[in-house]
């Protein structure tokens, strides 16, 4: 951690970098809010004409397939909840943002799909192990692979040499970063999401989604475990798409903490590839 | 937690220092093999509404445990929390969406929203053109909707905590509601058990037999009915327990039987048993009284057929010689001399005499038997009456080559006895034991002692004839028991002899034992009272 600190200070350019706007910044405070209402959010996300049209647009999506057509900001509010509209919201900012032009070193296309594919796992996971706040997973789920971006800005050739040696000696994107012994993608997320006060449970997620037992708050440790398997389950969906070359595999100790069996893991990744036509919708 | 967790016999909510919430279900918590589900929820933002819609959850199912009751408690909670202008509860089954607890008539018609929220699984408010709000809130569980509350929401106005509320408080009511028909399940499971178990006690209890299943502390856990009402007698008990050891340490399946003082047999069998991890000893009893009185009367029967087949033998053969010299003075007595006269008149005298001992014992016999023997006493010597009986054997003793010899303590000794049947006693023993002597010995001799002590008189007769084995000895005062049996003749005999002796001496106040080694020979003691 003490390089990751140091970097920080070098690298002042991180703070250049594209970070929520207002609006954005506005909506997850409100949502976090228990007395914030329908109409509060509504004119909250309402004052950026393109993200609410962009938002409008996700919540009549295939994939929240509300059988009503969704007119307005409010009413996609009522039906998807407060939490599922912040969650598109953020989704359209970090889209927008890091995945709309071309980043050297990174096919920013795939990477996108593998976050995601994620966070679709990760309310999949929720459901079927009935955790009642699956919007938070999904939320954690989209963000915990941004780092990986951050270092495609940060050291294009940096990021290209792990991913070519990944695909190479077919090993797990992570695992060469350990053996590199230099700032990886967990630790890069979690200063950004730090430097624009994202929610503890994204930062949190971004930093320990690869030892989850590792997160310091212990109330955090069912999202980030249900995170790791989301992630293990999209990359096994969508194999190679989020810089992975080998078979990914599901922490033991998460395995035992969740709960899992053989069945509901197939289950588990069964429902996530029923979830993959709705990828290109985000 | 864990404490909560024991004491827990109604749904537990708890605020803890992290702002998260937990719960717990009774049902949860008495089941055994099921895995409490503990959850943390990131709901930080919205306690107070959740804490207080629990609580009232909470009272409403304190006084019921039917699965039933969870949606009327759904329904009363949700009524005090939001302004609805009707309500009712749907459930999917396979047969389509069943509405039930109905109030009112929604404003909108619900059938294109219920398979998209049985999908969604997460509660949403649908905006109707009337401007009433339509909220849908499906239970789910474990990836599995038990039941959908829909509602029209007339005034309430909708913000993140009212939403965050419902979503974990639907969980809670459908986990209350999984883990009631959990509890409803096993209930039923275990009526099943209980219902065969009474089946199989009671095919144990129509058993004859007695059946116990002892743990290996030797208490008994189980005893079917038999065991209870047919007591068995203390010596069978320790019997048992001694059993019961044996087995506990060899793992060997023992059976005995065993005679109890109530006079009745039983068989015992000991077995091992494993049961999962435990040892038990399983212990089978049998009455078997009537198998043995069985085996008893069918030996008798098959006694009395070999007497009287010996019986015919013994009277015909003295018979045949009295019919052949009668028969033949008959023919020719003008042509017989005296001497021959007199030799032919003398064997049919001595035929008759052997006959009429015969037919003498048969008489003493069934006396005996009937209880009728009549003892006339009076004061004997028991030497003298030693000597004439052994001067009548005489003759016997040198036909079979066996040396006759007597050891009298004193001249004389006076006994209270009747002659008569004493006599019948001292010539029984003398002459089985002339009768039974051993051919392949050079010098064969019997031995003839008369004793005294201070109260007793004491008649041994020994010999160094065949002997008896172990069972034989046992059996030689039973009735018709012969040493030969095999109705080969070779020692004629009725085999009554001894028996009637034995009850002649016991008639005195005596009693007889029996001495016998096979191949070396066999000592009889009479002691008579003085």
């Amino acid at each position: 951690m003490k390089t990751t600190r140091e970097l920080r200070k070098e690298l002042q350019f991180l703070e250049e970098l594209p970070s929520p706007n207002f609006v954005i910044q506005r909506v997850i405070s409100l949502v976090s809010s228990p007395e914030t209402t329908v109409s509060q959010l509504h004119d909250a996300i309402s004052m950026d004409p393109s993200l609410s049209a962009k938002v409008l647009k996700l919540a009549n999506s295939a994939y929240y397939a509300v059988p009503k057509k969704i007119a307005k900001l409010s009413e996609a509010i009522m039906i998807l909840g407060f939490k599922t509209v912040r969650n598109l919201a953020l989704s359209v900012f970090a889209k927008e943002s890091y995945f709309s032009e071309p980043i050297p070193g990174v096919d920013e296309k795939k990477l996108w799909e593998h976050l995601v594919l994620t966070a679709m796992a990760g309310e999949v996971v929720a459901e079927i192990l009935s955790f009642p706040n699956r919007e938070e997973v999904f939320m954690a789920g989209l963000f915990h692979d941004l780092g990986k971006i951050i270092m495609g800005l940060v050291s294009p050739r940096y990021l290209s040499g792990i991913v070519e040696y990944a695909r190479l000696s077919k090993k797990q994107f992570h695992d060469v970063e350990k053996e590199f012994d230099a700032p990886n993608h967990c630790e890069l997320g979690e200063l950004i999401f730090e430097m624009w006060n994202m929610p503890e449970i994204v930062v949190q997620v971004a930093a320990h989604h690869h030892d989850p037992f590792n997160a310091p708050d212990e109330a955090l440790k069912d999202v980030v475990s249900m995170v790791h398997l989301a992630n293990a389950v999209s990359n096994i969906v969508l194999e190679g798409y989020g810089m992975n070359f080998a078979i990914p595999l599901v922490d033991v100790e998460v395995w035992k903490y969740l709960r899992l069996r053989p069945k509901i893991f197939e289950k588990i990744v069964n429902r996530t590839h029923e979830k993959l036509r709705y990828v290109e919708e985000f | 937690m864990t404490d909560a967790m024991r004491s827990g016999k109604y749904l537990h909510i708890h605020l803890c220092e992290d702002s998260m919430l937990y719960f717990f279900h009774r049902v949860v918590l008495c089941v055994r093999g099921y895995e409490v589900e503990e959850r943390t929820l990131l709901s930080s933002s919205s306690r107070r509404l959740l804490v207080k819609m629990s609580a009232s959850f909470l009272r409403e199912m304190a006084s019921s445990s039917a699965s039933s009751d969870v949606y009327s408690a759904l329904v009363s909670v949700l009524k005090s929390t939001l302004t609805l202008s009707w309500y009712q509860i749907i459930v999917p089954t396979p047969k389509g969406y069943e509405a039930s607890l109905i109030e009112g008539e929604p404003s909108e018609d619900l059938t294109p929203y219920l398979d998209w929220i049985v999908s969604k699984k997460s509660p949403a408010f649908i905006h109707s053109d009337d401007g009433v709000a339509i909220l849908l809130l499906p239970l789910v569980f474990k990836d599995q909707v038990k039941g959908i509350f829909a509602g029209g929401l007339a005034g309430t106005e909708v913000d993140v905590e009212l939403q965050e509320s419902l979503q974990i408080f639907s969980y809670l009511a459908a986990s209350t509601l999984v883990n009631i028909e959990l509890s409803e399940s096993l209930a039923e499971k275990n009526k099943i058990i209980e219902e065969s178990w009474n089946f199989l006690k009671g095919l144990l209890d129509s058993f004859p037999d007695q059946i116990v299943v002892y743990d290996n502390e030797g208490v008994a856990i189980f005893k079917n009915q038999a065991f209870d009402t047919q007591k068995m007698p203390p010596s069978c008990l320790t019997t048992l327990e001694q059993m019961l050891k044996s087995v506990a340490l060899t793992k060997q399946t023992v059976s005995k039987e065993v005679e109890c003082e109530n006079e009745r047999f039983y068989s015992i069998e000991v077995m091992p048993l494993s049961f999962g991890e435990n040892d038990y000893l399983l212990v089978r009893i049998d009455d078997i009284t009537g198998t043995k009185e069985l085996e008893r009367l069918k030996k008798i029967d098959q006694m009395k057929t070999e007497f009287v087949a010996n019986i015919s033998h013994e009277i015909r053969t003295p018979l045949a010689a009295i019919k052949a010299y009668a028969e033949t003075l008959k023919d020719s007595i003008e042509d017989l001399d005296t001497e021959t006269l007199s030799d032919f008149v003398n064997t049919i005298a001595e035929q008759t005499l052997h006959l009429e001992g015969i037919v003498e014992e048969l008489l003493d016999f069934s006396r005996v038997e009937l209880g009728q023997l009549q003892l006339e006493r009076s004061e004997t010597d028991l030497v003298s009456l030693v000597k004439n009986t052994i001067a009548s054997l005489e003759k016997l003793a040198q036909e079979r080559g066996v040396e006759l010899r007597t050891h009298f303590d004193s001249a004389s000794v006076t006994v209270s006895l009747d002659p008569h049947q004493f006599r019948k006693v001292i010539t029984n023993l003398l002459s089985n034991a002339i009768k039974y002597s051993d051919p392949s010995k050079a010098h064969k001799w019997v031995e003839v002692e008369v004793t005294t002590d201070e109260d007793n008189a004491i008649l041994v007769v020994s010999d160094n004839g065949i002997g008896m084995g172990k069972e034989e000895k046992t059996r030689a005062f039973e009735r018709f028991y012969r040493a030969d049996s095999s109705l080969t003749y070779e020692v004629s005999g009725t085999g009554l002899g001894l028996s009637i002796a034995k009850e002649i001496v016991e008639a005195h106040g005596g009693s007889v034992e029996i001495e016998s080694e096979k191949g070396v020979g066999t000592t009889v003691r009479v002691v008579v009272p003085k």
